[in-house]
């Protein structure tokens, strides 16, 4: 294969086409293509959720997860940024728990910048950006302190969640709060599901920046998305007839 | 500005685009530079750790000058503490920092981690109660794979056991793999973003 790595050539070509795809469609938004997203339940209920703790006094919790700097966790600080704005905009305190020390770092910024954005830089505590560990067992125990000791009024949890996920919700559940949950990890979303109110499932995550600032470039890479998840669907169909035709040929190109 | 956010997107942008060639191409500088790139990235979360770290004492240490009977923020400190005097002092290997690791954290670990059955059970009670139709599918799917995953089930209703294969080989695997290929794009979609410099909420922009 010589430059190439062996059995990444197709990834490669995928990832270029995905990318290209994103690229253009980002410009195209920039120039003024109309894209629109459809209402996502769990990102329209963040303001029920500030606007009952703002009414009943108590705190809104809000927890990225146990990732660390990855995709998932992105999109936690996306809401993340809008959550933040909104508390302080009702006068909410906000109490954001992290597992990971590299997002410890950014999820302050993030929420200091919110809290500059709303017009209230004083409002914002730096003691309420709680690092807790980065023991997965640890991190959950510490939440679990956090919810039940501020009595919090919203749970909101976005982000990488793993086997923790349904102990921080049922804790978050059993201090009466309303809980907006959302991860990618397919293993974990069925506990959200029955465990939270609403739920943002896998990769709606991903446009939480589309829905809350209307940002073109985010909605022109979410257009871009769909086309790549649209050739992903083709293929898989392809796929299946290939195979049940008996032959591999589609197997071995994306071997190679 | 350009210290706090030009600089961490020009950084990250450069990290992810040799990490990306060092993945996909076989040209042994860049993959070097790829594998040096990722130790730097150990290397800097452990600063980041210290950053923790501090978070920690600062919190706790405030929490008990607000209200010295608070134990649970005493105990964190004195622990803290603690291990970290003798896995310095000692070495991690000794047999003190072994004794708190092995009879300290990871039974306190584990008994989280055992809360998860607990939960499971209270989570699955509330559930399983036919509310609506998807309620009332989720509760007899659940039922299924339940009698399906013991001898007992297949043995008082023989047909859960096969029924539970195609319930987790077709429906369950199919929705999962959606969720993950849908992900994985949606990943591809925010790291380029990233790359290119225009998610810039990670550096406190808009």
């Amino acid at each position: 294969m010589g430059i190439f790595v062996e059995g990444r050539v197709f990834d490669l070509i995928t990832l270029v086409v995905a990318t290209g795809l994103m690229g253009l469609y980002m410009y195209k938004a920039r120039q003024g293509m109309k894209v629109t997203i459809r209402p996502i339940a769990g990102f329209a209920a963040i303001d029920e959720a500030i606007g009952r703790a703002a009414e009943m006094g108590k705190p809104v919790h809000f927890t990225p997860g146990f990732g660390g700097l990855v995709a998932a966790t992105f999109a936690g600080l996306e809401v993340l940024g809008y959550v933040a704005r909104l508390a302080a905009q009702y006068d909410v305190r906000l109490v954001v728990t992290v597992s990971q020390a590299e997002t410890f770092a950014v999820t302050e910024q993030v929420m200091r910048q919110a809290y500059l954005e709303a017009g209230k830089p004083e409002a914002f505590r730096p003691e309420d950006c709680r690092f807790i560990s980065t023991d997965q067992w640890a991190y959950a125990s510490g939440v679990i302190g956090v919810l039940y000791r501020e009595k919090v009024a919203s749970n909101i949890m976005i982000g990488q969640f793993a086997a923790e996920a349904l102990i921080l919700a049922e804790a978050g559940n059993t201090v009466g709060a309303i809980q907006i949950a959302g991860t990618t990890n397919a293993y974990q979303i069925p506990f959200f599901v029955v465990a939270c109110d609403y739920v943002v499932l896998g990769e709606e995550m991903f446009a939480a920046g589309a829905h809350f600032t209307n940002n073109v470039v985010h909605l022109g890479s979410l257009r871009a998305e769909d086309l790549v998840k649209a050739g992903c669907i083709a293929i898989m169909a392809l796929g299946a007839v290939l195979s049940t035709l008996g032959t591999d040929f589609l197997t071995t190109l994306m071997g190679k | 500005m350009f210290l706090r956010k030009t600089l961490p997107t020009i950084i990250a942008g450069v990290c992810g685009v040799v990490v990306v060639i060092a993945y996909f191409f076989s040209i042994p500088p860049v993959q070097t530079l790829a594998s040096h790139i990722l130790k730097w990235q150990s290397v800097i979360a452990v600063f980041a750790l210290g950053l923790g770290g501090v978070n920690i004492v600062r919190l706790h240490t405030k929490n008990l000058q607000r209200d010295p009977k608070n134990i649970y923020s005493l105990a964190l400190l004195i622990t803290f503490v603690v291990t970290i005097v003798v896995g310095l002092a000692m070495g991690q290997t000794s047999p003190a920092y072994t004794f708190i690791f092995d009879y300290i954290n990871v039974p306190t670990g584990s008994a989280i981690f055992s809360l998860l059955a607990f939960y499971i059970g209270t989570a699955a009670y509330r559930a399983f109660r036919a509310k609506n139709a998807e309620a009332a599918i989720l509760l007899i799917t659940g039922c299924i794979v339940m009698l399906g995953r013991v001898p007992i089930g297949a043995k008082i209703l023989p047909f859960t056991a096969p029924a539970t294969d195609w319930i987790m080989s077709v429906l369950n695997v199919g929705g999962q793999r959606g969720v993950m290929i849908a992900g994985a794009i949606g990943f591809i979609a925010v790291s380029l973003r990233i790359i290119v410099g225009l998610e810039r909420r990670a550096y406190g922009g808009e």
